[in-house]
């Protein structure tokens, strides 16, 4: 298994509290992970980490073998592609105009635009299904479609690696199920590799291959979603007494008791 | 520790006020009864003058804690008071408005006129915060501009009428001096008055403090208690104006130092902070009395306080919670064709210059010059046409460059400070060197637009800084500015004129070679914007997706402030700090439909030429043969279509 990131004794602090404490961590390249854990857990905290928005107070994240902080901005934003939560509005952009924004690692600021990125443009809206509707603006879009439209500038900038910042908390369960079957066959269909927050621990073991728990800052258990899904495993992670069911077709899910 | 500041502080107070009464206090204390007729004149100053100033002091800074205290609580905002919400400065503007222009009317008292200027200045910023969820930053944002437009066209009509000069400006200054009780007994009885309404609200206020949604589930009619809260705000921050003039800033520091000495709850805020407020300015009146003495008379201590709040809003930036401002609500045009509309812009602008040199107006009537006079006149005309011209577009160019920047569509040059630097700049080249040259005021004006422009840089480039406190950062170095103008002002005596007719900005005076340096500056300016557009498509989206896609975010922030500060400063020489024609451009381009980076920055840019033209055509016509100012002709032009661009409500 190669791993994408290899994170030793990270550790991350804001005045007055500590949000990651001594993390080690290999995350594996290709496949989709999950990070779960309760409120506060420092999850959102170890993704904006892991997308460099912030640097850590002690510890090294290394990414492809090279560390983090040594990466040029732009080669590192060819190669990892980050949306946070909280999407900004972006007023006046067409669907079109968001996606051709994911080309600048590639273009830069100055840089013609070939046809290479207008095919990566294209290939982009193609995969979020959003090809029809590439010329709409994007404040005129539902929830589900926007962040669809989000996924597609991150598409375009044919990162091997997206970071998504819980992607479906503000969505409808059918948005939600949309949204992270799309991420998983982004994963499965061009072998990339996608880190994704969720709170939504059913979800989480239902479209990742992977499963990062942490609580109260530190790792508490990494594996697959068959690892996770036991009642101990869970009550150790959540602190809740949380009960495993069978669905029809054998996978798992977790019910609080 | 805490604890000891307040009874420490009101020692401080009393020792101040003991120690300016010294030289008044030579034949010891006077003995009761006090009848005018059998004092010492050293007695009636002290019993008729220093002793009501100093109680006046204490009132008007309890009356100010109280006003601040109520509208940070109501609007959950740690940066408004009644002179960031440009309360004062309006109801000031108001004053001075009828004071100049209808003077018979001050018989009816000068509370209802002061009352008048500032309800509309707060329903003015409420009615454009209320649209925009009441986010703090832009509320301030709001109020500033309106402070800025209030002081501006005060001083306007103060220049027309020079013979009110120097009481106006004294007044304007905030001015302690006492020559009886009857001021100090009015306001004493609407601090009861204001004390017990504010008592009344604070168990709704407490509630509303926890968030607007949940006090409306528990039952409460939020709307009612807002607009109570800020009416009585407003009204005792108007009785203020009324009685003592513009005492700028302790509405803001007597909550935060309520805060800092450990009041929490909104109703211990509004109790600490009159307390707080009240010594504050006393202790600053203490300090005014013995550092000038007898002749303090002529240094208002109102003045004086403008000077804490530049430095405090630094200060405050980092405790305020960093949100972006929330989206528009309605979904503007967006133009299939914009580069018809830009080549129709430029074709316009172009007509519009040619126009303008040919028409001339006569005693007798309007007329096209002929080539003699053409000739005659274009040495003087064209220069002032293309400086002009220039000028609107440096103006625009900057407030597109910073509303991109910011994401916030209220940013404006007006608010980046530069200008407020350039007015510091020039005013200290006019008090300190004894006979200035042009060239030197240019210098000095430019000196002062650099250190502020160096200033907001800064402030950028802090750990974590998000775009929204480059926009404060500006706020404070304007109101800085602000105070130290106003302070120079009262000190000052005819160089006052000087500096106040270059405040209000006119094109009278361009020289080809200015006019020439500025259009090549527009051009540079705009090569620059246009180059880096890509950088100010993805800026809006905010710092976490730039960083994301590789765009080196402080670099860009520095190199698009540079930008913008350069081209305001330059422009502000021209058309001196107020004009607000790069707040507007920039909207009007949107409105229009430019939707993309580049055609939004070009776009604003023609507009921001063709607004200028348009001001300066005006400016000359207006009282022909007089001209009249041109940046304040801007203003003027522009601020009511800007008022109700910023109050419509989406459909």
């Amino acid at each position: 298994m190669t791993s994408l990131y290899h994170i030793e004794n990270l550790k991350f602090t804001v005045p007055g509290r500590t949000l990651l404490d001594d993390v080690q961590l290999s995350i594996p390249a290709g496949k989709v992970t999950g990070l779960i854990g309760h409120n506060g857990s420092g999850k959102s905290t170890l993704l904006k980490l892991l997308a460099r928005q912030v640097a850590p107070t002690a510890g090294t994240i290394a990414f492809h073998d090279q560390p983090l902080a040594d990466w040029n901005a732009r080669k590192l934003a060819r190669r990892l592609a980050y949306l946070p939560q909280h999407l900004p509005p972006a007023e006046g952009l067409t669907i079109k105009e968001l996606a051709a924004l994911g080309r600048y690692p590639w273009h830069g600021p100055l840089g013609r635009p070939g046809t290479q990125d207008k095919e990566a443009i294209t290939a982009a809206l193609n995969a979020c299904g959003l090809s029809d509707m590439a010329d709409q603006r994007v404040e005129t879009l539902s929830g589900g479609e926007a962040q669809r439209a989000w996924l597609a500038m991150l598409i375009a900038q044919e990162a091997d690696c997206l970071l998504l910042d819980e992607p479906i908390s503000a969505l409808d369960i059918v948005h939600q199920v949309e949204v992270l079957s799309l991420v998983h066959k982004l994963s499965q269909d061009s072998g990339r590799s996608i880190i994704v927050v969720l709170h939504d621990l059913n979800m989480a073991a239902r479209f990742c291959d992977h499963i990062v728990a942490l609580r109260g800052g530190a790792v508490a258990m990494q594996g697959t979603p068959q690892d996770l899904m036991n009642p101990s495993q869970l009550q150790s992670i959540y602190g809740a007494d949380m009960e495993v069911l069978s669905r029809a077709d054998g996978t798992p899910i977790a019910h609080p008791n | 520790m805490k604890i000891f500041a307040l009874p420490f502080a009101f020692c401080v107070a009393v020792a101040l006020w003991l120690f300016a009464a010294q030289s008044l206090l030579t034949n010891g204390w006077p003995a009761p009864p006090y009848a005018p007729d059998r004092l010492q004149i050293d007695d009636i100053l002290l019993i008729y003058g220093h002793l009501p100033r100093g109680l006046m002091a204490l009132i008007v800074g309890a009356l100010l804690g109280l006003s601040g205290a109520l509208l940070q609580v109501v609007l959950r905002n740690p940066i408004a008071d009644p002179s960031t919400l440009g309360i004062s400065s309006s109801a000031q503007l108001a004053l001075v408005a009828v004071t100049v222009l209808a003077p018979e009317w001050l018989a009816w008292g000068r509370w209802p006129i002061a009352m008048f200027g500032a309800l509309c200045a707060l329903a003015l910023v409420m009615g454009i915060g209320a649209a925009r969820a009441f986010h703090p930053v832009t509320m301030v944002i709001t109020g500033m501009l309106v402070a800025l437009f209030a002081s501006s066209f005060a001083a306007a009509l103060t220049l027309s009428q020079g013979q009110y000069l120097f009481s106006l400006v004294i007044w304007n200054g905030g001015s302690l001096v006492q020559t009886g009780w009857e001021p100090t007994i009015t306001l004493g009885g609407v601090l009861v008055g204001g004390g017990i309404c504010a008592a009344l609200l604070a168990r709704p206020l407490s509630v509303l403090g926890v968030a607007a949604e949940t006090a409306r589930s528990l039952g409460m009619n939020v709307a009612w208690v807002r607009a109570l809260a800020v009416i009585l705000a407003c009204a005792i921050a108007a009785s203020v104006s009324a009685t003592v003039g513009l005492v700028a800033f302790v509405g803001l520091a007597a909550p935060a130092i309520a805060r800092a000495s450990g009041a929490r709850k909104p109703g211990q805020i509004l109790l600490m902070a009159p307390v707080a407020g009240a010594l504050l300015l006393s202790i600053c009146d203490g300090l005014v009395l013995t550092i000038a003495g007898a002749g303090g008379e002529m240094f208002p201590t109102g003045a004086v306080t403008g000077l804490i709040g530049g430095p405090l809003l630094l200060w405050l930036l980092p405790r305020l919670r960093a949100t972006p401002p929330p989206a528009q609500a309605d979904v503007l045009a967006r133009r299939e064709h914009p580069a018809r509309l830009l080549w129709a812009l430029t074709i316009a602008s172009v007509v519009l210059i040619v126009a303008l040199l040919m028409l001339g107006r006569l005693p007798s009537g309007w007329s096209i010059l002929d080539r003699e006079s053409l000739s005659l006149f274009l040495p003087n005309r064209l220069p002032r046409l293309i400086g002009a011209a220039s000028a609107g577009g440096l103006l625009a160019l900057a407030g597109a460059i910073l509303q991109r920047l910011t994401a916030n569509p209220l940013a404006s040059p007006e608010v980046l400070g530069v200008s407020g630097g350039a007015a510091m700049g020039y005013a200290g080249m006019v008090f300190l060197a004894a006979a200035p040259t042009a060239i030197m005021l240019t210098l000095g004006a430019a000196i002062g637009g650099a250190l502020a422009l160096a200033l907001i840089t800064l402030c950028v480039l802090g750990r974590n800084a998000r775009p929204e406190r480059l926009l404060l950062a500006g706020v404070a170095v304007s109101s800085l500015a602000a105070s130290v103008l106003s302070l120079l002002m009262a000190v000052g005596s005819m160089k006052s004129f000087t500096i106040l007719a270059w405040l209000s900005g006119s094109a009278a005076a361009m020289t080809s070679t200015g006019a020439l340096a500025l259009a090549v500056l527009l051009l540079v300016g705009t090569v620059c914007a246009l180059t880096l557009s890509r950088w100010l498509a993805i800026l809006p989206l905010g710092p976490d997706v730039a960083r994301a896609l590789g765009v080196p975010v402080k670099l860009a922030t520095v190199a698009m402030v540079l930008i913008a500060g350069l081209a305001t400063g330059a422009a502000t020489i021209l058309v001196g700090p107020l004009s607000f024609v790069g707040l507007m451009a920039p909207h009007l381009a949107r409105h229009l439909g430019f939707a993309r980076a580049s055609d939004h920055l070009l776009g604003s840019m023609l507009i921001g030429v063709l607004l200028m033209l348009a001001a300066d055509f005006g400016a000359r016509m207006a009282s022909f043969p007089y001209d009249l100012p041109l940046g304040l002709f801007a203003s003027l032009l522009g601020a009511p279509w800007l008022i109700w661009l910023l109050l419509r409500r989406p459909a």
